[in-house]
């Protein structure tokens, strides 16, 4: 019921979303494609690998995961932690349903809608690819969607428990933008001076998704289960914290 | 299982330092209509709040059909149903939707209630919520409520925005659908007529505290507001006295039994008793509530109730 409310909510967003992942998925595909980048050509099957792993490296791992942090920031803000700035939360907490209820059913849809998008990206990228090469890695196609959902799940769940925190959908997000850029920005300034590498995020979802399509697999399965266990880690947050709350 | 329907023991709500509601001890009985009055900011609803479980009391407790309060008490929300005071749902979804959203939360669910209300209450049930007018976001609200089945309905200001039409068909539900089938009904209001038509006990609060809990009958047939001029007027409260309240010269008790003793023991001090009359809702809950400049009020943990002054 809350997940269909989510949906009914949301859906006119979630289309728009959907057809603007796939037509840039398409959009940037086909421009790797026709150019065929630095020494390949798109024509010659011995090329065709080499084209695929490109192809993915720059669609997937740069536009895919900033498209999906984009909108995994813009749905988590626009989920729970709204209602109390609605004023919906007293409707809805004083329906007959525990509180973990809501906090994991309402994050759940949000998390359905990032892996219906990230495959989507994948489906638009890598499905003009094979249509265009002749050649399909299936396997490809499903399992670059992971990554990019795991990577949406946390930046996600970052949002949702940050417009919680704040019961202010404009607050959340502003919080939710800051702590991304000193993620994204910290690791590297680390990177720079210290030479320690910290893991983060977007390079995540940028590596491993280049990792899967260039045929070599899913590799780091501890960042996957890292980065698996922060997005949970968000929703459970955000179920103290609403367990708590006053409407 | 208990004849209260709704019983707080000394419930407090404390925002830092303000008590929002102070040693609150409410008794609602079972398939009764109370009408719980006070003025804005009374402490109406961060009562009906604690007893919903959506805010934490700072202190006390008590029961809801015999479920403990506490936060997510699951046993109480499914028995009971509640209109908020703000009256605000999801602004895309039509009534419809609500309702169907509504249902599944509820086993007890009646789709021929969901019909029977949304015609009589003319309801437009295809339009979003957000464009419906205050008047048929209060319908919407009781409709999801009425629908419910509720053993328990928490009504907060359920009658604003309502034209008369539609308060008075209001009213007419819940005297004869809801009273008549043994269902509890709280109704949170400062609508004092419209109060007077339809509860059959009245809970007066102000400041967070409970000035008066009695039945609408008693207080037609025995309370008495008795106002009286003298120079040692008493100001101490007595076990029949509601409220004393004094102005210069004058004193004003409200009665909840023996008011002609009490006024003849007045005459006796040598007091001037002059009037004792009859008391409406209106009237007593204005005697209760009102503040006046220099007026003394013999409430119960008032300040002015030590006012030392002879007895009777």
């Amino acid at each position: 019921m809350y997940f269909w409310k989510c949906w009914r909510e949301n859906r006119f967003r979630f289309i728009a979303c959907l057809v603007t992942y796939a037509a840039m998925g398409l959009f940037f595909t086909l421009i790797m494609v026709k150019t065929g980048g630095k020494n390949v050509n798109p024509l010659l099957w011995k090329d065709i690998p080499q084209l695929w792993s490109r192809t993915t490296e720059f669609v997937l791992g740069a536009y895919g995961s900033l498209l999906t942090t984009i909108w995994a920031l813009a749905l988590g803000s626009a989920s729970l932690g709204e209602e109390f700035q609605k004023g919906t939360a007293e409707f809805l907490l004083s329906r007959p349903r525990r509180r973990w209820y809501w906090v994991w059913i309402g994050w759940a849809a949000g998390v359905c809608e990032m892996a219906v998008a990230a495959f989507v990206v994948v489906g638009a990228t890598l499905g003009t690819l094979a249509w265009f090469s002749g050649y399909v890695y299936t396997w490809r196609i499903l399992a670059a969607a992971l990554p990019i959902t795991i990577g949406g799940a946390a930046i996600y769940g970052l949002a949702y428990f940050l417009t919680v925190v704040a019961r202010s959908r404009g607050q959340g997000l502003s919080y939710s933008i800051g702590i991304m850029f000193i993620h994204i920005l910290l690791p590297a300034a680390v990177q720079r001076y210290w030479h320690i590498h910290v893991p983060s995020i977007m390079e995540f979802m940028g590596h491993a998704s280049k990792s899967i399509g260039t045929g070599s697999g899913p590799s780091h399965a501890g960042a996957y289960l890292g980065w698996t266990l922060v997005a949970l880690a968000f929703p459970l947050a955000t179920q103290l914290l609403v367990e708590r709350a006053e409407a | 299982m208990s004849e209260l329907a709704i019983q707080t023991d000394k419930l407090v709500k404390a925002y830092s330092e303000l008590k929002a509601v102070d040693e609150l001890s409410l008794n609602v009985p079972r398939a009764a209509i109370y009408g719980f009055l006070g003025r804005n900011g009374a402490g109406k609803t961060s009562t009906l709040k604690m007893l919903l479980g959506l805010a934490r009391p700072t202190a006390g407790g008590g029961t809801v059909l015999g479920f403990p309060l506490g936060p997510g008490q699951v046993a109480i929300l499914e028995r009971t149903a509640y209109v908020s005071e703000t009256k605000v749902l999801y602004g895309t979804l039509t009534a419809r939707e609500l309702v169907r959203f509504t249902r599944g939360f509820y086993p007890r669910w009646s789709d021929d209630a969901v019909a029977k209300y949304a015609r009589s209450f003319e309801i437009p049930m295809d339009r979003p919520f957000a464009k419906l007018s205050l008047g048929n976001r209060t319908k919407v609200c009781l409709l999801l409520a009425l629908a419910q089945k509720a053993d328990l309905l928490i009504l907060d200001e359920p009658a604003s925005g309502l034209d008369p039409v539609a308060v008075d068909e209001f009213q007419r539900v819940l005297v004869e659908d809801l009273a008549s089938d043994g269902r509890t009904v709280l109704i949170s209001s400062h609508q004092l007529a419209d109060m007077e038509r339809v509860a059959e006990l009245v809970g007066v609060i102000d400041h967070g505290k409970l000035l008066l809990e009695a039945r609408l009958d008693d207080i037609k047939s025995q309370y008495r507001l008795i106002t009286a001029a003298g120079a040692a007027l008493p100001h101490a409260k007595t076990a029949d006295m509601v409220s004393v309240s004094a102005s210069g010269d004058f004193c004003k008790y409200v009665l909840r039994q023996n008011a002609e003793a009490f006024a003849a023991g007045l005459r006796n001090q040598g007091a001037t008793v002059t009037e004792v009359s009859p008391l409406g809702l209106r009237e007593i809950f204005l005697e209760l509530v009102r503040k006046e400049e220099s007026c003394t009020s013999g409430n119960v943990g008032a300040k002015t109730a030590s006012v030392s002054s002879p007895v009777l």
